[in-house]
């Protein structure tokens, strides 16, 4: 792909035409996803920490992370019949539903996506799901104020020592125009029919993303010489002229 | 008197010789391997893949018995179309045989397992996730699989 024949354009952290790699992946086509599953995983960790261990003493959950398994999909059956995984699990993934695409300004369009995230504790007794289960409300008040504060500083700072905002803007950011929490809601999942309950919190984000012309892929303004714009409104009675730009070179 | 250990040691060891009696003659048209996926990245499916295969054998390295399953059986099972069983697999024994853990392996959240079944209707091979393992009986064990990746 040249700059000639791309559409010049770049939508959340997306951006044609695209930079030749020599990656393996395309991961890096939609950064979001690995950048909230590290976020999140990062921040349940950080605020779990030091009360995990003692908890789950006596538990299957003896000695493991409060995140042991990160994955950047949905956790259904079919897929986890195919790789290994350990509970506790986190997953972030687009949701399976439409994407909202409309015009955010004249020039500048908007899709709005809607974002899954699960967090499984895995299959436990009563007494052990009881003595844990409120774990879920944490973790799901955590992901809600990490969302809210647009980062967490167990994932970056910024040169402040804050939480780095990387949901927003800039170079290994999600690229969002807007984020946010829809809903979550706890309760125990089968991942197949008649299989153990597992326990778990789910999640649905929101997330708008922005179309942008690509400045540095179009020649500069210095390129235009001569050009010269006139913008006249008014009524049937007649037009008043009220914007007048003239580059600094004339026509010839 | 024997261990009941060694009766259950020797008769897997007879169930193993009888088992690769039809490889030997030729009747057992599709191999099965173990395919263990090792990606390079932080997840499955990030940054290239490594595979090792460990093909699952009968003894005298004859393949095990593959069975695809009719219609009623799916439906019945709740399987998808080109689903199989491999099976009777002689466990682990004096003589050979498979262990369990070659079946189901420990892996890290990075690494995928598959069944590559070659054969046949996949003459290239083709990859099915094992959706069941079934361990109930003493002398075999069977792997219910599902396509996952044809070649």
């Amino acid at each position: 792909m040249t700059a000639s024949n791309s559409v010049q354009q770049s939508i959340g952290a997306l951006s044609f035409p695209l930079a030749p790699s020599t990656s393996a992946d395309l991961a890096d086509l939609d950064p979001a996803r690995d950048i909230l599953l590290e976020l999140f995983a990062a921040a349940i960790i950080a605020e779990l920490a030091p009360r995990w261990a003692a908890a789950t003493d006596g538990t299957p959950l003896l000695n493991s992370s409060p995140v042991e398994t990160k994955l950047p999909f949905m956790p259904e059956p079919e897929a986890l019949q195919q790789v290994g995984t350990k509970f506790p699990l986190l997953s972030v993934c687009r949701a399976d539903a439409p994407v909202q695409v409309d015009d955010f300004s004249l020039e500048r369009g908007r899709e709005t996506c809607r974002w899954d995230v699960d967090y499984i504790l895995g299959p436990l007794s009563l007494g052990n799901s009881l003595a844990l289960r409120e774990s879920l409300i944490a973790i799901a008040r955590v992901l809600h104020l990490t969302m809210r504060e647009s980062g967490h500083r167990a994932y970056a700072v910024d040169p402040n020592g804050y939480a780095k905002n990387v949901l927003g803007p800039g170079d290994a950011c999600c690229n969002f125009s807007t984020s946010k929490v829809v809903d979550y809601k706890y309760g125990v999942a089968q991942l197949a029919s008649n299989g153990p309950k597992y326990h778990a919190v789910s999640m649905t984000l929101e997330t708008t993303e922005l179309s942008r012309l690509n400045d540095a892929a179009f020649p500069s303004a210095g390129s235009y010489q001569g050009t010269s714009l006139t913008l006249r409104t008014g009524t049937e009675q007649g037009l008043k002229t009220v914007v007048v730009a003239d580059s600094a070179v004339p026509l010839p | 008197m024997s261990l009941p250990s060694s009766r259950l040691d020797r008769y897997r060891r007879i169930a193993g010789r009888a088992r690769r009696v039809p490889g030997e003659h030729g009747l057992r048209p599709y191999s099965v391997a173990i395919v263990i996926g090792t990606w390079a990245g932080a997840y499955v499916g990030r940054g290239g893949k490594f595979e090792t295969t460990e093909p699952i054998t009968e003894l005298g390295g004859f393949p095990p018995k593959v069975r695809f399953l009719n219609e009623e059986q799916r439906t019945l099972a709740g399987l998808a179309d080109g689903a199989c069983t491999v099976g009777p697999i002689t466990p682990d024994n004096s003589s050979g045989g498979t262990a369990f853990s070659e079946l189901v392996p420990a892996v890290a959240a990075q690494v995928e397992v598959h069944v590559r079944i070659t054969g046949p209707a996949y003459p290239q091979g083709a990859l099915f996730a094992v959706k069941e393992v079934k361990t109930d009986r003493a002398l075999h064990w069977t792997l219910v699989c599902v396509p996952s990746e044809k070649s």
